[in-house]
C-alpha cells in the first residue's frame, strides 16, 4: 500500500512537470510564423504541446486511480485532493475544447492556471485521510466530482471571455472599459499574490497562537499561519518571537480572515506595481500581443460552448 | 377592428411592426431602421400596444424584463440581509425572539426583528416578492411567446426587399446561372437538415425553430419549482424539526401529530483507530488526532394508538428497532430521522457521602437524580438530608446572595443541603457545588462529599418530511430541458430570392452568428452567389488573416 501511495505521488509530480513543459511549447506555437504562413492550424510546436498535455493528464489520472485504490475512497475528500482534482479537470476540459477548436492560445491561459492550482493544492496536508461520517456516502463520488468537472469546464469559458475582452477593449483608450479590464488583471494578480504569501508562510512553517475574547466574553484561541497584521479582540500572543499585531479588531470581526485578505492585497499590489515598473505599461496592454491573432467570433463561440457543456455537468 | 392590413393583403394584429407574412415595415420607425430588431419578429406585443386600462398598466409593469430583474435583485439583497443575524430557528428555544434580538444585537436587532428578517422565508413581504417574481415570469413570457408564435406560423417565403436588406446578413448580386445555383444550394441545405419552403422560385430554409420555445419551457419549469417551494408552507407538506433524546429517554416525535414515539437506547461516537483501521491513514491520524468514524443512535420506534386519550403511554406499539447513522436515516411513512448532533457524557445522577468531619466516618450515602431530585433523602439512624435548593446550571451568586442557574440542563449542578443528624435535629446548612463547598451559616460538624457521578449521552435527530421534493424534481427537469432546448440548438433562417437576374440572400439566427456564417460558406461554396456580408460587424474586430489561431473558417471577408 505504501508503494502505491508513493507511486501515486510521483505520477502527480510527473504530470505537474509535463504541464509546465507543455505550456512552454504552447507559447512557442503562437510565435511560430512558418506554420501560419503555410496555413496549417496544428504546427509541430503545438502537436508536441498537446501531446505533452495529454501524457500529463494520463499521468495525473494514474495518480487519481492509484490513490483511490490505496485509500479505499475517491480521492476528493479533503482540500488537497479536491484542488488537484479540479486542476486535472481543468486540463481535461482544455483538451476537449482544444480538439474542437484547435486554439493554441487557450493552452497558454488554461495550463498555467492548472499548474498554479496544483501547486497551491500541495500546500495542504497530503496524507490520505479517513472519511468523516458526513462524507461516507455515494454522494461524495457524485457531488464532488461533478462539481469539480463542471467548474473546470466553466473555467475554460472564463479564459475565453478574458481573451475576448483583451482583444476587444483597447487599453490605450483611457475609458471605463479599459479601466475595468485592468481591474480584472489586478484581481488575477492578487490571486497569484494570495498563493505566493500562503505558500511562502506555509513553507517557512510560520505559526502564531493567540488567546482572545469573543463576542460573548469567552476566551478562545486562534491559530495564525501568517504574521498577524491585525490581531483578534483583546488578543494575547502566546508563541514567543512572533510578530505583534499592529492593530486589534473588535470581537465581531474575524481577524484571522481579515489578516489573510490584507496580506493578499498587499502582495497583489506589490506584484502588480512590480510588473508595471518593469514593463512600463498596463498589464492588459502587456498581454494584448498574445491575442492579436484571435478571432472574436471564435472565442465568443468557445466561451458559449464551454458554458453549454459545463452547465449540465455542474447542475 | 384596429387590425393593420398590409399591402400584401395579410391582416396583422394592432401594434405589429413587421408584417407577419411579407416582412414589410408597418411603422414609420421601422422604415427608418438600418437593421430590423428581429428578437420578437416585429410582432405585436400586448404590452407595447395597450396602455389605457388599469389592467393594461399592471400587465405592462410585469411584462418588463427590467422589472423582473429588479425583483430578483431585491429578493437577493433581502436574502443576503437575512444572513446577518441568525434566523429564529437558530436562537435559543426558551427565549422571546423580540427580546432576544434587541438584547443581543441592539437597535439593529430590533429593526431586524420588526421587519421580519428573523424569519425571512415566512415573512409576508418576502413571500410577496417571490410571488411577484412568479407573476413577472408568467406575464413576461406570455407577452412574448404568443405573438412570436403567430409571427413564425404566418411567415411567408416571399419577403419584400426592404426586409431582406435590413437583416444582419445580407447580400445582393446578379447571376446568369441562378437556376443551377439555387438547385445546388437547396440540395446542400437539405443535407444540413434545413426545412425548405418554396414560392415562385424563392426559397426559405429554416431549422431549429423549436429552440425558440426553450426559454418558455424553462420558465414553466421555474414556475413549477416556485410552486413546489411555496408548498412547503402548506401544513402537512413539509416538516423540519429537531428531536433531542437522552439515552433511555422516550419522546413523541415532533411533526407526526403525536402518532410516533421514539426511544433512544444508546448513542455511540466511534473514532478511527490507528491500530485497527487501514494503515495508510496512520499519518493523517497522527497529524489530526481524533477523527470520528461513526455517529450512531440505536433507537426503537413506537406507534401510538391515537384513538386513546393521551397519557396512556402503555398503549405504545413497537414498530421497529433501528440504527441511525449519518447518511443512513430511519425512514417510516413519509418521515426520515437523520443523525444531526450529539452530546457526550451529560450528567445524569450525582452521589454524595454524609460525612462527619472529625473522624471522616461515613454516616450514609445518597444519589440524586439530576432530572428528578427528591425533597429529602432519609439515610436512617436519625440521619437525613433535605434538599433546600437545586441549581442545575449554577453560574454564581446574585447580588442578594441568591445562587443563579442558567438553564435547567445539569451542566454544573449545585445544591443547598440541610444536613440533619442526631446532634443537629434542626439541621446544618451547606452549599455544595462541583469543587466548592460553602457553609453560609457558619462552620458545620458534618459535610457532604462528592462520591461519584453517572453520565449518559444524548443524540439529536432531524425529523424531516418533504412531500414537495418530487415537484421540485419535475420543475427542475423541465427547466433543464428548456435550457438545453434553447441553448443547444439555434433557430436559423436563410432567404434566397430572385427578381430577374438579381439574387438576394439574407440570413438570420437567434444566436451563434459564427456558426451560421460557417454554414453559409459551405452551402454557397462554388456557386455564383457570394456569401452575405455581416452588416453589424464590430469595427473593433480586426479580421483575421487566417492562420494557426483560427479554426480555418472565417476567411470570408476582408
Ligand atoms: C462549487 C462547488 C460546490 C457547490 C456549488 C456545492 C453545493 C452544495 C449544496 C447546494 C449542498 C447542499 C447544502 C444543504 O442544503 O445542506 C452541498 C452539500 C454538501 N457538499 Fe457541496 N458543493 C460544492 C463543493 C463541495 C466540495 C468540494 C465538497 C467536499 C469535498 C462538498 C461536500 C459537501 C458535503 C459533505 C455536503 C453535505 C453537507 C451536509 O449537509 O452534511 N461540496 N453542496
Amino acid at each position: 500500500m505504501a508503494d502505491l501511495v508513493r507511486l501515486s505521488s510521483n505520477l502527480l509530480y510527473t504530470a505537474f512537470i509535463l504541464y509546465l513543459i507543455a505550456t512552454l511549447f504552447f507559447g512557442g506555437s503562437i510565435r511560430d510564423k512558418r506554420a501560419r504562413e503555410r496555413g496549417v492550424s496544428i504546427s509541430r510546436w503545438s502537436a508536441v504541446a498537446i501531446t505533452l498535455t495529454i501524457v500529463g493528464f494520463v499521468a495525473q489520472l494514474g495518480y487519481f486511480v492509484l490513490r483511490w485504490i490505496a485509500g479505499g475512497h475517491a480521492p476528493v475528500s479533503n482540500l488537497f485532493e479536491f484542488t488537484t482534482f479540479f486542476g486535472m479537470m481543468l486540463v481535461g476540459a482544455f483538451i476537449m475544447i482544444y480538439f474542437i477548436y484547435k486554439l493554441n492560445i487557450l493552452g497558454l491561459f488554461a495550463l498555467p492556471v492548472a499548474i498554479l492550482i496544483i501547486a497551491f493544492a500541495s500546500m495542504f496536508p497530503r496524507d490520505i485521510s479517513p472519511l468523516i461520517p458526513s462524507l461516507r456516502s455515494d454522494w461524495l463520488h457524485i457531488h464532488v466530482t461533478t462539481v469539480a468537472a463542471g467548474q473546470a469546464i466553466l473555467a475554460i469559458s472564463f479564459a475565453a471571455g478574458l481573451m475576448y475582452l483583451l482583444k476587444s477593449v483597447d487599453p490605450k483608450v483611457k475609458d471605463k472599459r479599459s479601466f475595468w479590464l485592468e481591474a480584472i488583471m489586478y484581481s488575477l494578480i492578487a490571486v497569484v499574490g494570495f498563493i505566493l504569501v500562503t505558500t511562502g508562510f506555509a513553507l517557512s512553517d510560520y505559526k502564531a497562537d493567540f488567546n482572545w475574547i469573543d463576542k460573548n466574553g469567552n476566551q478562545t484561541s486562534a491559530h495564525y499561519t501568517m504574521p498577524a497584521l491585525v490581531g483578534p479582540h483583546k488578543g494575547e500572543l502566546l508563541t514567543p518571537d512572533r510578530f505583534e499585531p499592529l492593530a486589534s479588531m473588535p470581537a465581531l470581526v474575524n481577524a484571522k480572515k481579515l489578516n489573510t485578505v490584507i496580506w493578499t492585497l498587499l502582495a497583489g499590489t506589490a506584484l502588480y506595481w512590480l510588473i508595471r515598473l518593469i514593463f512600463r505599461k498596463r498589464v492588459s496592454l502587456l498581454l494584448q500581443p498574445l491575442v492579436k491573432k484571435v478571432n472574436l467570433d471564435l472565442v465568443d463561440e468557445i466561451g458559449y460552448r464551454s458554458v453549454l457543456i459545463g452547465f449540465p455537468v455542474f447542475t | 377592428m384596429n387590425d393593420v392590413k398590409c399591402v400584401c393583403g395579410h391582416v396583422n394584429p394592432q401594434g405589429t411592426v413587421l408584417c407577419e407574412a411579407c416582412g414589410r415595415a408597418l411603422t414609420e420607425d421601422a422604415k427608418k431602421e438600418n437593421l430590423h430588431d428581429m428578437r420578437y419578429e416585429g410582432s405585436a406585443r400586448r404590452s407595447q400596444t395597450y396602455n389605457k386600462k388599469f389592467i393594461d398598466k399592471v400587465w405592462n409593469f410585469f411584462s418588463s424584463v427590467k422589472v423582473g430583474i429588479w425583483l430578483i435583485v431585491i429578493t437577493l439583497i433581502a436574502s443576503a440581509l437575512g444572513t446577518i443575524f441568525p434566523q429564529v430557528m437558530y436562537i435559543p428555544q426558551n427565549v422571546d425572539p423580540a427580546q432576544y434580538y434587541a438584547e443581543q444585537y441592539g437597535t439593529l436587532g430590533k429593526i431586524y426583528y420588526l421587519l421580519g428578517f428573523h424569519d425571512l422565508y415566512s415573512s409576508w413581504w418576502y413571500l410577496l416578492l417571490i410571488a411577484s417574481i412568479g407573476v413577472s415570469l408568467v406575464i413576461c413570457s406570455l407577452d412574448r411567446v404568443i405573438p412570436l408564435y403567430r409571427a413564425l406560423k404566418n411567415q411567408r417565403v416571399n419577403r419584400v426587399e426592404g426586409f431582406l436588406r435590413r437583416q444582419r446578413l445580407y447580400g445582393k448580386s446578379t447571376s446568369e446561372t441562378a437556376d443551377a445555383d439555387f438547385d445546388a444550394v437547396k440540395k446542400r441545405l437539405k443535407e444540413k437538415k434545413y426545412t425548405i419552403r418554396e414560392e415562385d422560385g424563392n426559397i426559405l430554409a429554416e431549422k431549429g425553430r423549436f429552440s425558440r420555445w426553450g426559454p418558455y419551457v424553462n420558465h414553466i419549469g421555474l414556475i413549477i419549482f416556485l410552486i413546489g417551494g411555496m408548498l412547503r408552507f402548506v401544513p402537512g407538506m413539509y416538516v423540519d424539526e429537531v428531536l433531542w433524546l437522552r439515552e433511555g429517554e422516550t419522546k413523541t416525535i415532533p411533526g407526526t401529530h403525536k402518532e410516533y414515539v421514539l426511544e433512544n437506547k444508546k448513542f455511540t461516537m466511534e473514532l478511527y483507530d490507528k491500530e485497527k483501521d487501514k494503515e495508510v491513514y496512520e499519518k493523517a491520524l497522527e497529524r489530526a488526532g481524533d477523527v470520528v468514524k461513526n455517529f450512531q443512535s440505536d433507537v426503537v420506534l413506537y406507534k401510538r394508538d391515537t384513538t386513546k386519550t393521551l397519557g396512556e403511554d402503555d398503549k405504545l406499539e413497537k414498530v421497529k428497532e433501528a440504527e441511525i447513522r449519518v447518511n443512513e436515516p430511519l425512514k417510516f411513512e413519509d418521515f426520515a430521522l437523520y443523525q444531526v448532533d450529539y452530546k457526550l457524557d451529560e450528567f445524569k445522577a450525582m452521589s454524595f457521602n454524609f460525612l462527619k468531619k472529625e473522624d471522616e466516618s461515613i454516616k450514609g450515602e445518597l444519589t440524586i437524580d439530576l432530572f428528578d431530585p427528591k425533597e429529602e433523602y432519609d439515610l436512617g439512624n436519625g440521619y437525613k438530608v433535605e434538599l433546600l435548593g437545586y441549581y442545575p446550571d449554577f453560574k454564581g451568586f446574585a447580588e442578594n446572595g441568591e445562587p443563579q442557574t442558567d438553564s435547567s440542563v445539569p451542566n454544573n449542578p449545585a445544591f443547598l443541603f440541610n444536613m440533619i443528624s442526631p446532634e443537629h435535629p434542626e439541621g446544618e446548612k451547606s452549599f455544595t457545588a462541583i469543587r466548592q463547598t460553602i457553609e453560609p451559616l457558619g462552620e458545620t460538624e458534618y459535610k457532604m462529599t462528592f462520591a461519584g457521578i453517572e453520565t449518559r449521552n444524548a443524540t439529536a435527530l432531524t425529523v424531516r418530511k418533504d412531500l414537495t421534493l418530487w415537484i421540485l424534481a419535475v420543475g427542475g427537469a423541465i427547466f433543464m430541458i428548456g435550457v438545453i432546448q434553447g441553448s443547444y440548438w439555434n433557430h436559423r433562417r436563410i432567404w434566397l430570392q430572385r427578381r430577374g437576374k438579381d439574387v438576394f440572400i439574407a440570413a438570420h439566427t437567434n444566436k451563434n452568428w459564427h456558426g451560421i456564417k460557417r454554414e453559409l460558406a459551405q452551402v454557397l461554396n462554388g456557386t455564383s452567389i457570394p456569401e452575405p456580408a455581416d452588416q453589424q460587424d464590430d469595427k473593433k474586430n480586426i479580421r483575421n488573416e487566417g492562420g494557426a489561431t483560427n479554426g480555418g473558417s472565417s476567411e470570408t471577408k476582408q
